[in-house]
């Protein structure tokens, strides 16, 4: 529910600034944000468009089911007992081999590390590109990003040096 | 059916039209509602994020979007953690 917080003015959406932080997620995880978020919408009195306009401007990449399908039975043997819901990121977790950025306790004691947004925008970089994801997600490819962009993707550093290198690209997966 | 407006670049649709949902309701552009000919409102989707512009540029729109969201909380009180709170108890009841 990251995605909710970031649209709605939660603290999420500091990360989502962050421009050392590429976030991905699937297309089953946006829908639940979207059917999600009006009760908050009406709760706080924000206007539609407002929240519309942070939704379609977020600097995220949408994963297709079939984009994932390939992980989808390894997730659900291990996932679906604990919620269904979280089968699809999940299993493009174990596809791009990249950490969840999830308040969601379901994700502990998988293959896959969780990260929450408790921990700060600097520290979730440092798990993020501990985690190694730089490259693999620059070879997967992020569609609209300058192949300028692409070029000055660093290597994944240690933990120290990526609190002193805000500006290198890192990757984590959004619910 | 989806029609241009006389006049205007806005798109219209009638009010029964939209209530069947399908791609009408997928559009990212604005629809204005008509009901008996007379508009009535205007729809719109909450959209996907927009791939096709740059994700650096997504990034300074959403820096601005969110900003302008986090005044209006702000004016009313209204704080991260509170927020953080009711999308957490969101998901609870979601499991």
């Amino acid at each position: 529910m990251v995605i909710m917080s970031a649209a709605t003015g939660g603290a999420a959406a500091r990360v989502f600034k962050a421009p050392a932080i590429t976030v991905v997620t699937t297309d089953f995880n946006m829908g639940e944000v979207k059917r999600h978020l009006p009760p908050l919408i009406d709760k706080y009195g924000l206007d539609p468009d407002d929240v519309a306009d942070a939704l379609a401007s977020l600097p995220l990449r949408i994963y297709r089911w079939d984009e994932y399908e390939s992980h989808l039975a390894e997730a659900r043997a291990q996932m679906e007992w604990k919620d269904p819901k979280d089968v699809a990121l999940l299993a493009l977790s174990l596809k791009l081999g990249i950490d969840v950025w999830s308040q969601d306790l379901h994700y502990d004691a998988l293959a896959v590390k969780r990260a929450t947004t408790a921990i700060g925008a600097r520290s979730l970089l440092c798990v993020f590109q501990r985690a190694g994801a730089d490259a693999l997600a620059d070879r997967l490819g992020f569609p609209g990003e300058s192949r300028s962009s692409r070029e000055s993707v660093s290597p994944p550093r240690a933990r120290s040096d990526a609190a002193q290198a805000p500006t290198a690209r890192c990757s984590a997966i959004a619910t | 059916m989806v029609r241009k407006a006389h006049h205007e670049s806005m798109r219209t649709a009638t009010f029964d039209e939209l209530g069947k949902g399908g791609e009408l309701v997928k559009q990212r552009e604005p629809i204005l509602v008509l009901l008996q000919g007379l508009p009535i409102g205007y729809f719109r989707a909450l959209p996907d994020p927009d791939e096709s512009i740059p994700i650096e540029v997504r990034r300074e729109l959403f820096a601005k979007a969110s900003e302008k969201i986090r005044r209006q909380l702000d004016e009313m009180g209204i704080s991260e953690e509170q927020i953080d709170a009711d999308i957490a108890a969101l998901d609870h009841d979601r499991s």
